[in-house]
């Protein structure tokens, strides 16, 4: 039960983080995605990229972002996926409900301290 | 929602997201290679480091799979598909565990198609049968009992819960209906009918209509009877049918299907004129929707006290009282006890096949011990090895319950073997969604019960050393023992039930009832056929008796009220000895006889004499009594002579009054009639030429001693139509087979408990041969080193017999003790039955031993025969 516990909150922080990334960077393929997580993360490398997969299989069955096959600049196949518009909407609600919960955390430790 | 949609369609492989999946991990590491390279990474540098980086192709994958469907569904499907290409590549282990438990549930699954046809699924043609209640006098087993037409009125006047309460008489009798057209009786099965039975069941008429509240001698025609006498004639409605002598109108024809609240199929329904109140009806009714089933129940009792009351002491008082309506009717609660029975004793070998299946698997698990452990170490869990393994156990009852759903319908075609009712009687005993429900949640409750153990065991296991060196689990095998000896055990107590029941039979119905039933045949007529013949039954019977004693076919021949050994002797009223002023009144069984049925019966007249021709009509009152009445009123003495006071119901008068008659014979006991319990009833016979006043002679059986093979349906029929145009028979049988209705109810008992034993027994075999080879083969290396160093065969030979004894042996403890306990509950349904029957005990327990050491031999002898130096080099 705890392990699944913890695998939700993991689930639910890398959900919105691939929202807001394509939301603010438009499509993207899982690489893309995955090199920019590394980019924003402090340590690259904590995070495997196939646990990104997942996370975008989650959304695209919820409705949230759409896949489509495309060429890269380096005229290579790749799937990107990009937000809809209940996507659009999922992440403000998400990243609303995020605030509020990181800033009862926040206070939480402050307090303690 | 969509993504439940999408994960239910991944899931039965009607998407394949797959091959899409593998094409853009590709691209995916692809690019990640491509930007390794361009760090400066040679080609399979860049490749490595993007399969480290993505976290594992495979694993990837998985990752995907579990997001996109419900994991444990997909693991429920890989486990049914593992589990049925184990089931298919074991055919013959398949076969054996599917049939062993199909057995089990097969039988289960008739009886409750049984009790399902009788109790649960309504009867065709009734509109919302929740509503009804079926309504009675409360009888001492929690059934009911028929009332009297004037107390079905009275219910009908007072209630306020019903919106309509309707009546039938008891059941269909065999009635003559002379056609215009040939003039020649036919014999028709009729049943009267109370003027609102359709309504209230809200049954139609398909031709005309059914009764309204006006009818007097009305008929609805049953539509098989219309279809097959009058072939489907449209012009029936209308015209007339004499029936039993007087003329009814065909108001219309009833539904196809219909067939009333029970089980018996008749021709024709005839209305219930007001004045035929004495005969006793059967009541349903119809609960209003506002009133609940309770409440109208508590409103029957209560007008049953009120009844009681009003008539004060000129009736015996009676309970009323309701219960839900089935075809089983009053007896709803025997049927439910009878199949409960029924259900507790077949499970029993269903028990034992799941015991002896879970011991299998045991086994099997000890083989697949390594398969486990590999499965293990490549990391499964054993949450999911115990899934696996419990998967494969349901699917395997599964199909022992699919194979047993079959079994059910080759048992049900052989309800047809059973003793026929005197009316024909029509229960569709159909395996509908409720006899499959109940057939597969049999199974699973089974399989659950039975496999968790086994897949709990099998999936445990020292993961490095059962890779190494293969298994030698002790606590498996104890458990595989523990499992033969359950089976073991319940093998004994179906044997000796078996046994039990066999002697339940024997006692009953067998060779001592005290008459001899072979070559008996009996005809049953109803005067109630014709008019003319009910005025004047003592000259009718005496022409029809010496016609047929006339017949060469025929050695002997007598009339008797009712005949030994089928339903009830009559109860008339209570005896007393005459010359005992202080004596107490009984009640004894009653039968009227002709001259010659002692002898027709072979039934010893002890002292005194048969009935004459002299004692007729104005002639001094006689009677015979039965050697335990003699007793039992003049011990000591010579009865003989003796005056006997007789109070009974005199039918003209319609009073009881006391007679007194003299005793002229003392004859042998006969066993009565449902046999159940076996006792000598003691019997008071009245001669036929005397019994006028008991008002009793209007339906009588001929019972005849047959010379040779011919049956005497088709020579008495004429006779009678010669006497009485309007007379057919109302039924014919032998005597053994009218005895053998009575005791239908054990012989089902008998022959399943027999069948079943048998059952276990094989399986007990099974067990143990099973069990000791497995022992072998576990010992192989021992037995090897012991005839090395020069242990003589015969001994390894007994050691390995003594380990399936010692099997046998818990077994059978344990078994006898069930099986004291069982005798002891019987015992008290069946008198005569001693609790504990030591040689039946003693001769199941040889019996097990026996089947357990034959068992147990041929593994023994596969031991010492086995090349053991080739085993002892094996290790």
């Amino acid at each position: 039960m705890s392990r699944n516990d913890r695998v939700e909150l993991l689930n639910g922080t890398l959900d919105l983080i691939v929202l807001r990334a394509l939301a603010t960077m438009g499509p993207l393929h899982a690489y893309a995605l995955a090199s920019r997580l590394e980019q924003v993360a402090e340590h690259p490398l904590m995070l495997n990229q196939g646990t990104l997969y997942p996370a975008l299989v989650r959304l695209e069955q919820r409705g949230w972002i759409k896949g489509s096959w495309r060429k890269t600049e380096s005229n290579r196949e790749a799937k990107y996926y990009s937000i809809t518009q209940p996507g659009r909407r999922a992440v403000e609600e998400q990243a609303e409900r995020w605030r509020r919960l990181s800033g009862l955390v926040n206070k939480l430790l402050l307090d303690e301290s | 929602m969509r993504r439940f949609v999408e994960r239910l369609l991944i899931l039965f492989r009607l998407r394949r997201p797959d091959g899409e999946m593998t094409r853009e991990i590709d691209a995916h590491l692809a690019l990640m290679q491509e930007a390794y390279e361009a760090r400066g990474m040679t080609p399979q540098e860049a490749r490595r480091a993007a399969v480290l980086g993505i976290g594992g192709v495979e694993q990837t994958k998985e990752l995907h799979r579990q997001a996109r469907s419900f994991l444990w569904l997909e693991h429920a499907r890989q486990d049914v598909v593992h589990g049925l290409r184990l089931l298919r590549r074991q055919p013959l282990f398949t076969v054996t565990a599917a049939a062993s438990l199909a057995i089990g549930i097969g039988a289960n699954t008739a009886i409750f198609s049984v009790a399902n046809g009788l109790v649960f699924r309504p009867p065709a043609g009734i509109v919302d049968p929740d509503a009804l209640i079926d309504i009675g006098a409360a009888r001492g087993d929690g059934g009911l009992n028929p009332i009297s037409y004037s107390t079905y009125l009275e219910i009908a006047r007072r209630t306020t819960s019903f919106s309509g309460v309707a009546a039938q008489s008891l059941s269909p009798h065999v009635m003559s209906v002379l056609p215009s057209d040939t003039g020649i009786a036919e014999r028709i099965v009729g049943q009267y009918a109370a003027v609102n039975f359709f309504t209230v069941l809200g049954s139609h008429a398909v031709r005309g209509r059914v009764f309204d509240r006006n009818d007097r001698r009305a008929a609805v025609l049953d539509y098989d009877y219309w279809r097959r006498r009058f072939n489907r004639d449209e012009g029936i409605v209308g015209r007339e049918l004499r029936i039993n002598g007087r003329a009814f109108t065909v108001v219309g024809v009833a539904e196809a299907g219909f067939q009333g609240t029970g089980i018996h199929v008749r021709d024709v329904w005839l209305a219930i004129s007001p004045d035929d109140g004495a005969s006793s009806v059967v009541v349903t009714g119809r609960v209003r929707p506002d009133v609940t089933i309770g409440a109208a129940a508590a409103e029957v009792a209560a007008i049953g006290d009120v009844i009681n009351v009003e008539r004060g002491q000129w009736q015996r008082p009676q309970r009323l009282s309701a219960l839900r309506f089935s075809r089983a009717g009053g007896n709803r609660n025997i049927v439910i006890g009878f199949a409960a029975a029924l259900m507790v004793l077949v499970s029993i070998v269903l028990v034992a096949a799941c015991s002896n299946l879970a011991g299998i698997l045991l086994t099997r698990s000890t083989a697949r011990a390594r398969e486990m452990a590999v499965r293990t170490a490549l990391g499964a869990s054993r949450g999911r090895l115990v899934r696996q393994l419990l998967t494969e156990t349901v699917l395997l009852y599964l199909v022992g319950g699919i194979v047993g759903i079959a079994f059910a319908r080759v048992l049900l075609s052989l309800v047809t073997l059973l003793p026929t009712l005197p009316t024909p009687v029509n229960v569709p005993l159909v395996l509908d969604g409720k006899v499959m429900v109940f057939a597969l949640s049999l199974s699973l409750c089974a399989a659950m019960a039975f496999g968790v153990l086994p897949a709990c065991k099998g999936a445990r296991g020292d993961t490095g050393s059962t890779m190494k060196e293969g298994v030698r689990s002790s606590s498996r095998t104890r458990l595989r023992g523990a499992f033969v000896s359950a089976q073991i055990a319940l093998s004994i107590l179906l044997v000796v039930l078996a046994a039990l029941f066999v002697r339940v039979l024997r006692y009953a119905g067998g060779s001592d009832a005290g008459f001899d039933a072979r070559d008996v045949e009996i005809a049953t007529v109803d005067l109630s056929m014709s008019v003319a013949a009910q005025s004047a039954p003592q000259t009718l019977w005496r022409n029809a008796i010496d016609r047929v004693r006339a017949l060469p076919a025929i050695e002997m021949a007598s009339l008797a009220r009712v005949p030994p050994g089928g339903l009830e002797g009559i109860g008339m009223g209570g005896i007393a000895a005459g010359d005992r002023p202080d004596a107490l009144e009984f009640s004894p069984g009653w039968n009227i006889v002709d001259t010659g049925y002692f002898a027709t019966l072979r039934i010893p007249i002890v002292q005194g004499r048969d009935f004459t021709a002299v004692d007729r009509v104005g002639a001094p009152p006689v009677v015979i009594v039965s050697a335990t009445i003699a007793r039992r009123l003049w011990f000591g003495q010579d009865a003989i002579g003796k005056p006997l006071i007789l109070a009974i119901f005199n039918a003209t008068s319609r009073r009881m009054e006391r007679r007194v008659a003299t005793v002229v014979g003392i004859v042998g006991d006969i066993k009565s009639s449902s046999l159940v319990d076996g006792l000598a009833e003691p019997y008071v016979y009245l001669p036929v030429a005397q019994a006028l006043h008991t008002g009793m002679l209007n339906e009588m059986s001929i019972v005849a001693r047959r010379r040779g093979n011919s049956t005497l349906e088709s020579q008495i029929g004429p006779i009678l139509r010669d006497l009485d145009p309007a007379l057919v028979l109302a039924r014919t049988e032998s005597l053994s087979e009218a005895m053998a209705l009575g005791l239908a109810p054990q012989r089902i008992l008998a022959a399943v408990a027999a069948g079943m034993g048998l059952v276990s027994l094989l399986l007990a075999a099974m067990g143990i041969y099973g069990v000791t080879a497995y022992g072998v083969a576990l010992r192989r290396r021992e037995f090897g080193i012991r005839m090395a160093l020069g242990a003589p065969r015969m001994r390894v030979i007994s050691m390995v017999i003594k380990q399936g004894m010692w099997l046998v042996a818990a077994g059978a403890v344990i078994g006898l003790a069930m099986a004291i306990g069982a005798g002891r509950v019987l015992a008290v349904f069946f008198y005569g039955l001693p609790g504990v029957h030591a040689p039946t005990l003693l001769g199941s327990a040889v019996l097990l031993g026996a089947v357990g050491a034959a068992a147990s031999v041929i593994p023994a002898v596969h031991a010492v025969r086995g090349n053991w130096q080739r085993a002892l080099q094996d290790e």
